[in-house]
């Protein structure tokens, strides 16, 4: 196989193979479409006996004169009964469908694989049960996969359009989500609850794998184990991932300095001195970012520490390099 | 000896014996004679200006937003310009435009006259809403001169409490006080609807409108307390950081959501059932027919009015709320939708051997119909628990809430603008601009919104300033659709005002209604009427074929 983790693919798009949803790509999607499309007949029955009813009325009693005389009927209890009951019948048995399978997308099955996740302004990273880490979505086809996701900083929201699932991330407690993907290949993660300016951005995949693929790289620091990353290419892959929002490497202005010819730079940080940017500037940067702000930027860098392995650090501080 | 009232007692109302002789419009000149009015109507006029300003500017706004996402990525405003502009447009829009205009400026003109009083119960408090709304709306407006805001019209926590780097605590301040515009509003036409009803004004024989303004008045009154506290709540949290609510101090940012829905919800039907109000009216005197299930309209507002106290937390079923709660609400929301359904159902019926005139009142009505039939009815996706963990929060809700709010509540107060234009002004517009005003409106709403309804199902999140390349030809569509609403809604605007110059003079009962405001001049003198009248029928008691059967 190529090695997923050395292309910087563009953002997976959502399959949509019908016209009103995206593809099925997790075993919840088949009850919540069933649902769906209940209650979209439903409501198309009940669309056309109003609208049906009313353009007909518009059209046999057009006025014709000002002195016209109108019908006495102003009410009927028989009819109100029926229009109150057969709603209440199908609204109840929508209330039925949409908790049963609340139920099932609310309850992980025992020995579900974990995965923590953790969102923060504005990217989100993983956490494998062997300390991996990632800044894409790694999972096995045809498997529970439980995610136990928490906040850095403000509400995110987990969005997988083609699984059907939407968690709140919120800071201070965890949440947690689960699903079993159905369909090999890749597909969006979208973050749903409004957190600033990076809010659309947040854009993130799911690469869904066949087992065994999945094996080699979870065992390989999901890097190919016979095409290792130079540092450098590395880097490059987080800063797109975790730095590019705020950072840019072409000069242009953004929420924090460009990387364009930063090393080696002299900073003029907030508190009046100067500093060489340098490794341990960097590092420093990265994991207590609050203690070394350049001077005419604001205080919104997000900590990283626990996000990012030394060997990350060590390949961003390589690509600042040749920047 | 009291008796019913004619149209000659008004209009005729000799000088010196009760009657002025003047209409409230030229009774009294100059500016300072309107800034110290406590006539109803005049304050109505002020609402009535003020909020279709704030509707003008948060609808170009709305253009705005809809012509940057034309294009993924940035077509001529970044992230924070483009949060900033749709968080003005959401904010504006609710507390603004929707919640104080249709009760404080069309309500305030018609609800004392509907029930031949001379006022409302309170004048004075009438002229302190208005002014206290003025104040909400300068220091709401503050904020988009100076540091703008970036937390959409919701404030969530954290990030409006501790990382948006915007006029938070200005605006929440100014909601804060348009809060106590919109407690007095409802205070007052309570009291005036418990106290001054003319002598044979039971409460069955209240127009619809009236009872439309009788629940919404009381949501206002008990919901609005809690938004007050919520809103202090957040000013003390970003000011002093007291961690009620920022986790970093032991806070608990989820119980703001529910503080805030529990206002706010019910806000939503602050907005709505005036607009269910309007369209009972509208609808029975454009239909020249006695209402179809008068008490079943009046009591479906009273149940809206209380269940919907109790279903703040369909706004969550994401949020990490208990799955009991989130089953209770979504069974509670589900309940909700049943006097909605018979008030829709009850209005097609009113239609059903009526004599049905086309005119733009009616036409309002009908795309009110319509729209607000598809806004209901998607609402049932969302309260779907399982279907709504896909569709939260994206634009399958945005286009939900537009159906409803504009589609419902906008299209109803348009209709409704149109419908008492010429009591209000004494001028009939034009019919055959408002015709087609009306047609583009509705034309162009469902191009902008139908649209997202797919958007939102195919995955597309709401908020977004870019998006997926894919989603590009749908957001453009709706785009376009704007253009379309935008001019339908620039035309009627200017159809009515070009109305005050050009049009005709409007009799006292331009549409043959039965209720008192058609029976004194228009427009009216500031006494509303000569003499206090009487009323001796129901308010939509048109010649019929036959004899009713009660």
């Amino acid at each position: 196989m190529s090695d997923p983790a050395a292309a910087t693919p563009p953002q997976a798009p959502i399959t949509v193979d019908s016209f009103w949803l995206p593809r099925q790509g997790s075993t919840f999607a088949k009850e919540v479409d069933e649902a769906y499309y209940i209650t979209l007949w439903i409501c198309a029955g009940f669309f056309i006996i109003v609208v049906g009813a009313m353009i007909y009325f518009a059209l046999k009693y057009k006025r014709k004169s000002d002195t016209e005389r109108t019908s006495p009927v102003d009410h009927s209890f028989r009819l109100e009964i029926v229009w109150s009951i057969v709603p209440s019948v199908l609204l109840v048995w929508l209330f039925y469908l949409g908790v049963k399978g609340y139920a099932n997308v609310t309850t992980a099955p025992n020995g579900a694989f974990e995965i923590r996740v953790t969102g923060q302004m504005w990217n989100w990273s993983f956490a494998y049960p062997n300390g991996e880490m990632t800044d894409e979505l790694f999972v096995p086809v045809n498997r529970p996969v439980k995610l136990v996701m928490t906040s850095t900083d403000v509400i995110h929201a987990f969005f997988v359009p083609e699984f059907r699932v939407k968690q709140d991330v919120v800071p201070g407690m965890y949440s947690s989500l689960w699903f079993t993907a159905t369909q090999v290949g890749d597909t969006a993660v979208e973050c749903a609850e409004y957190c600033g300016d990076g809010h659309s951005l947040m854009l993130n995949q799911v690469h869904v794998l066949p087992e065994d693929q999945f094996k080699v790289l979870y065992e390989n620091a999901f890097e190919d184990p016979l095409h290792p990353l130079s540092p450098e290419v590395r880097g490059e892959k987080k800063y797109k991932s975790k730095c590019a929002v705020c950072h840019s490497v072409d000069g242009a202005p953004n929420t924090g300095p460009t990387f364009k010819g930063l090393w080696d730079r002299q900073e003029k940080l907030e508190d009046g001195s100067t500093i060489t940017v340098n490794e341990n500037y960097v590092r420093k940067s990265i994991l207590e970012p609050q203690s070394q702000i350049v001077a005419g930027f604001p205080r919104t860098m997000p900590v990283f520490a626990g996000q990012l392995t030394e060997r990350d650090i060590e390949g961003i501080i390589a690509f600042l390099k040749k920047q | 000896m009291a008796r019913a009232i004619t149209a000659e007692d008004v209009v005729h109302a000799p000088q010196g014996h009760g009657g002025s002789g003047k209409n409230y419009l030229n009774a009294e000149k100059g500016i300072l004679s309107w800034l110290t009015t406590v006539d109803h109507k005049r304050i109505g006029v002020m609402y009535l200006v003020s909020t279709i300003t704030m509707f003008i500017i948060a609808g170009v706004l709305a253009l705005v937003l809809r012509l940057e996402l034309l294009h993924p990525g940035k077509d001529f405003m970044g992230a924070p310009a483009y949060n900033q502009v749709f968080t003005l447009h959401g904010a504006m829009m609710v507390f603004l435009f929707i919640i104080p205009g249709i009760p404080g400026g069309l309500f305030n003109f018609i609800l004392p006259i509907m029930i031949g009083a001379k006022d409302v119960a309170f004048p004075k408090l009438n002229l302190l809403s208005l002014y206290l709304y003025w104040a909400g709306a300068a220091f709401t407006i503050s904020a988009i001169l100076t540091t703008g805001l970036d937390t959409g019209w919701t404030f969530y926590v954290p990030y409006s409490s501790t990382v948006s780097p915007t006029a938070v605590i200005a605006v929440t301040f100014g909601v804060f006080i348009l809060g106590f515009s919109s407690i007095l509003t409802g205070l007052n036409f309570i009291v005036t609807l418990h106290k001054l009803r003319a002598p044979g004004i039971t409460w069955y024989r209240l127009p619809l409108v009236l009872w439309a303004t009788y629940a919404t008045s009381l949501i206002q009154i008990l919901a609005t307390p809690v938004l007050a506290i919520t809103l202090l709540l957040l000013i003390f949290e970003r000011a002093f950081h007291i961690g009620i609510f920022d986790p970093k101090l032991g806070g608990d940012p989820v119980l703001y959501q529910h503080f805030f829905w529990f206002y706010s919800h019910p806000a939503v039907y602050i907005m709505i059932l005036p607009g269910m109000g309007i369209i009972s009216d509208v609808i029975a005197v454009h239909c020249h027919r006695r209402i179809f299930g008068y008490k079943a309209i009046a009591f479906s507002s009273v149940a809206i009015a209380m269940v919907g106290f109790l279903v703040w937390g369909h706004h969550m079923f994401t949020s990490g709320q208990s799955r009991l709660a989130a089953t209770v609400f979504s069974f509670i929301t589900f309940i909700v939708a049943v006097p909605s359904g018979i008030k829709v159902f009850n209005w097609t019926s009113t239609m059903w051997g009526g004599s049905i005139s086309y005119k733009t009142p009616m036409l309002y009505a009908m795309a009110f119909l319509f729209l607000f039939t598809i806004g209901g009815l998607t609402g049932l996706f969302l309260g779907m628990l399982n279907v709504d963990l896909h569709m939260h929060d994206t634009y399958f809700v945005v286009a939900h809430f537009h159906y409803v709010m504009v589609g419902g509540t906008v299209v109803a107060f348009i209709g409704g603008m149109h419908h008492w234009w010429p009591k209000i002004t004494g001028k009939l517009y034009n019919e055959r601009w408002g015709a087609i005003a009306a047609i583009l409106v509705f034309v162009g709403f469902n191009m902008t919104f139908f649209t997202q309804f797919f958007l939102g199902s195919r995955g597309m999140p709401r908020r977004y300033w870019s998006y997926l390349d894919q989603f590009q030809p749908l957001h453009a569509f709706s785009t376009y659709g704007s253009w379309v609403l935008g001019a339908g809604l620039f035309m009627a605007f200017f159809n009515l005002m070009l109305s005050l110059k050009y049009g005709e003079k409007s009799g006292p009962n331009p549409w043959g209604g039965l209720t008192l405001e058609w029976k004194t001049a228009s427009p009216p003198p500031t006494e509303n009427f000569y003499r206090t009248p009487v009323v001796t029928h129901g308010p939509y008691e048109f010649p019929s074929t036959g004899k009713a059967k009660h």
